[in-house]
């Protein structure tokens, strides 16, 4: 499959990237603006979701987009820590019974991100594939 | 950061392996959790699927071949169960299941990668020929 499917690795990557950062997103709109789902019914969020809705909808869109890609998703990844170990570790100890599986996921997703940077399909590429002309 | 880009991927390949492996010991099971064990034939295939490709991503041995098995099998699960219920994943509960189909699609053309089983095969077989 490698053989095959490796030529498609950075168009994959950028699928992925921007799915997941996405689906980020909208987790952050979900918290501040009740919208997908309806979740939020009545009164306003307490601080720390609040805080952890725009960082998903700041760093979802950026990550999405591929803008400071590596910047972001480091952030993004440190409040999925945050947020596991909040909400989900104290429950149980196994991810998938504490339902922070997803969690888990983004966490080490947006880490490998960090490190790796936004590949293909970006600002990030636009941007530094227009310095050569610049320069 | 870019020099840890082996080691992210490693993680990210080991932890999702388990934790793929995880769903399929609970339909098989009925462990972690306190579910029984599933009996329906569509969700034992899909448990054992579960298990074995979890199992050889995680140790990565036949890495591209497990993720894009695991890739259709999330794929079907998703249009299954989730897809028909609501528009958008984080409404049907299937955002899991898209993440891990988009996830093992995209470790299916990257490999296995740095640490795993699959990178020793590779090494003994450079030495050898």
């Amino acid at each position: 499959v490698e053989r095959f499917l490796g030529r498609f690795a950075p168009p994959l990557y950028a699928i992925l990237r921007i799915i997941a950062g996405l689906m980020f997103l909208l987790h952050g709109t979900q918290k501040i603006l009740g919208w997908p789902g309806g979740k939020g019914g009545g009164g306003p969020l307490p601080l720390l979701p609040t805080i952890a809705g725009w960082l998903e909808m700041i760093l979802g869109l950026l990550i999405a987009i591929g803008l400071f890609g590596s910047f972001a998703a480091f952030l993004a990844s440190g409040e999925m820590a945050v947020a596991y170990f909040k909400a989900h570790a104290p429950q149980a100890f196994w991810p998938i019974v504490n339902e922070g599986e997803l969690a888990v996921l983004y966490c080490f997703l947006f880490l490998y991100i960090a490190a790796a940077g936004s590949g293909i399909w970006s600002v990030d590429a636009a941007r530094k594939g227009m310095r050569p002309h610049v320069g | 950061m870019s020099r840890f880009t082996p080691h992210a991927f490693a993680l990210l390949r080991f932890f999702a392996g388990v934790m793929f492996a995880m769903h399929g010991t609970r339909k098989l099971w009925g462990w972690p959790g306190e579910g029984n064990a599933a009996t329906a034939a569509l969700s034992i295939t899909a448990g054992w699927i579960e298990v074995i490709t979890g199992t050889l991503m995680a140790v990565g041995l036949v890495g591209s071949y497990a993720a894009f098995l695991a890739s259709g099998t999330m794929a079907f699960a998703y249009w299954m169960r989730h897809g028909t219920k609501a528009f958008l994943p984080i409404e049907n509960r299937g955002e899991l299941a898209v993440l891990y189909c988009f996830l093992f699609l995209w470790i299916a053309a990257h490999g296995s990668g740095a640490f795993s089983l699959d990178a020793l095969r590779t090494r003994r077989q450079t030495h050898d020929g």
